[in-house]
């Protein structure tokens, strides 16, 4: 019988086959998939799995460890703050905060990205160099600065951090879109397009964006996981959620005071922040070397 | 080069012009009157009013007033701090020392540890060693440093009482200030003991800070090296029978270190957000602790004029690690 070689069973797959081939054989990647979708199932079902109300004091059981510890109360899985909340109940709601806005300030400053670095590389000349120069000196505020103003100017909340975080992480797209459309521009395809008589808007959303999207998917994933800490370091500074919002970086800055009486008020919410951001990032590495984007991802 | 370097060189004016305007306008974007924020509770009255938004040049078109600061800025007038009443410049050369003291010992830190364990992981490739350099920097580059900074205090401070938990140096000694760092100043001064208790306070936020460049760098020369290793002249060094040692250190790290050093260059801006955070939590009294304060007191002249210092110096140094690239890399000296 003939040995199949993996070079052969590429050739007949479907370029989405084929990532998804290459993506399942990396084990760190499909690890770190499993534990987002993990994250993502527990976020959505929380008010199915929560074993309480998030807001809820239980006054008779503050400060209670999580398990096995012997002062340990039942029911309450990872303990309770200074205030007698579920701990687990509290993480698993947080998720929804992180998650959710992680996703959200991804698709805005994807969308609003590609946007911009189509005009720019479509269009040159004028146009492509002021967009360019913007979003250099977009650039050179370092990142956690820019929304900490952009959150001093429009007042701390939870949304406003989130348009803060979307605004930051906008230059990365438009600098990768444009210099994808820019080499896509020379291909043969493009000019086939154009001498169909597509120009354009249609232009680029038929023929060029399919072709580019490989290092969107992958500044898109690894985005998600700066979203995510930016977010949660907003939180943490006081200009992101305000109490009581369970979310992960609020809550650590909320149990600050209890490290030395309740650790972990403050190991768990940090350690769900780290292990979604690791798994995003091991995910984003992963999908960069299935797709092997033409354009280089920094 | 002579061309490129200047070209690069001629980039720097619209960049700084630009974080100028932003931060111009951006706190223009503020709600609240300025005057009445200043005024407080008090009040003004109408007469009062006018005559001060004339002093502050408020009734002037936005541009006249754009213009007007940007002059000012020029003139190294960056505003008066609305709480301190001391000049935002001032404030910022009394505090910057500090921040660059971390940054500097933190980029130490994360160098002389990154370089050697990327090599490591390199030479070593798909061994235990290579895979557990690997997984520990793809986790010190997913941390979240203000937790980090916790539990570094949690074990080092609260549970073993082997580092204290905040400051620069213990309050009992009285060090002149020289130089503002801390380190040099304390050696000025021959107290030897209070040099060891300033480096003491250095060594966990220069950890916290260090992470995430650690991990970058050792990454970076990692596949940097992977990809030096490759190369024709290195098997022509081999098979020219010199040693391993030679090999490795002569011929790949020299070619290899062109794009590691341009990442190292590239984390000032790394830095600085880290050193904002980091600041906050051990109480570190820099420059990122000191916009970070104004923010919350709604200080609008420090914010403006410390973002705008801190971005010019993030253009400076990425322009400067442009240019030494062009410099060290002979494909481009060539042009």
């Amino acid at each position: 019988m003939k040995e199949i070689s993996p070079s052969e069973i590429l050739a007949d797959l479907t370029p989405r086959q084929e990532v998804w081939y290459k993506l399942r054989a990396n084990r760190s990647a499909m690890t770190a998939l499993i534990v987002l979708l993990l994250l993502i199932a527990g976020a959505v079902l929380a008010p199915l799995i929560a074993t309480h109300d998030p807001f809820e004091q239980f006054t008779d059981t503050l400060l209670a460890p999580p398990y096995p510890a012997a002062e340990s109360r039942p029911g309450f899985l990872l303990g309770t703050d200074d205030l007698g909340r579920d701990m687990f109940s509290r993480l698993l709601y947080g998720a929804r905060y992180s998650l959710f806005l992680g996703f959200a300030i991804v698709v805005f400053s994807l969308v609003s990205g590609v946007m911009i670095g189509a005009v720019a590389g479509m269009k040159r000349g004028l146009t492509e160099t002021v967009i360019l120069r913007l979003m250099d000196i977009m650039l050179a505020v370092p990142a956690i600065l820019l929304a900490i103003v952009i959150v001093a100017i429009l007042g701390p909340s939870l949304a406003n951090a989130a348009l803060a975080v979307s605004i930051v992480l906008l230059p990365q797209f438009v600098r990768i879109t444009r210099a994808a459309v820019i080499s896509e521009m020379n291909q043969e395809y493009v000019l086939a397009s154009q001498l169909d008589g597509s120009k354009g808007r249609r232009l680029f959303f038929q023929a060029i964006l399919p072709n580019i999207s490989a290092p969107l998917i992958v500044l898109a994933t690894l985005s998600f996981s700066s979203a995510i800490l930016d977010i949660a370091a907003l939180g943490f500074l006081g200009l992101g959620a305000q109490p009581p919002t369970p979310e992960w970086g609020s809550l650590l800055s909320s149990s600050r005071e209890l490290i030395e009486v309740a650790p972990w008020t403050v190991t768990l919410p940090g350690l769900a922040i780290l292990i979604t951001v690791l798994a995003s990032n091991i995910l984003g590495d992963g999908l960069r070397d299935a797709l092997d984007p033409k354009v280089e991802v920094l | 080069m002579l061309q490129l370097l200047l070209r690069r060189l001629l980039l720097v004016v619209p960049g700084f012009l630009g974080v100028t305007a932003l931060t111009f306008f951006l706190i223009r974007l503020a709600p609240g009157d300025p005057i009445l924020l200043l005024a407080g509770e008090r009040g003004v009255s109408a007469e009062r009013y006018a005559e001060l938004q004339h002093q502050f040049g408020f009734d002037q078109p936005l541009l006249i007033q754009f213009t007007d600061y940007l002059w000012q800025v020029l003139n190294g007038n960056l505003g008066t701090s609305v709480v301190t009443q001391t000049p935002v410049l001032e404030e910022f050369g009394k505090l910057f020392p500090a921040t660059l003291e971390l940054a500097v010992i933190a980029m130490i830190f994360a160098t002389i540890i990154g370089i050697p364990a990327g090599v490591l992981a390199a030479v070593k490739r798909n061994t235990v060693i290579d895979h557990s350099i690997t997984a520990v920097s793809l986790v010190g580059y997913s941390m979240p440093i203000f937790w980090w900074a916790l539990l570094l205090i949690l074990l080092f401070s609260v549970n073993l009482g082997w580092m204290p938990v905040a400051g620069r140096i213990n309050f009992i000694y009285d060090i002149d200030r020289v130089t503002g760092f801390m380190l040099i100043d304390t050696l000025l001064a021959g107290d030897k003991d209070a040099f060891f208790d300033a480096l003491h306070h250095l060594v966990l936020p220069a950890i916290v800070l260090a992470t995430i460049p650690l991990a970058v760098i050792t990454r970076m020369t990692r596949s940097s090296m992977l990809e030096v290793l490759k190369q024709d002249y290195i098997r022509t060094a081999r098979a020219k029978g010199l040693s391993e040692f030679s090999v490795i250190f002569k011929h790949a790290l020299r070619n290899a270190l062109i794009p590691v050093i341009t990442v190292i260059g590239l984390q000032t801006s790394i830095l600085l957000t880290g050193a904002i955070l980091t600041e906050i939590i051990f109480s570190w009294p820099g420059i990122g602790k000191w916009i970070l304060e104004a923010v919350y007191r709604r200080d609008y002249p420090v914010v403006q004029g410390g973002v705008l210092l801190i971005a010019g110096l993030v253009i400076l140094v990425n322009t400067t690690v442009d240019l030494l690239y062009v410099v060290i890399n002979p494909v481009l000296r060539r042009r």
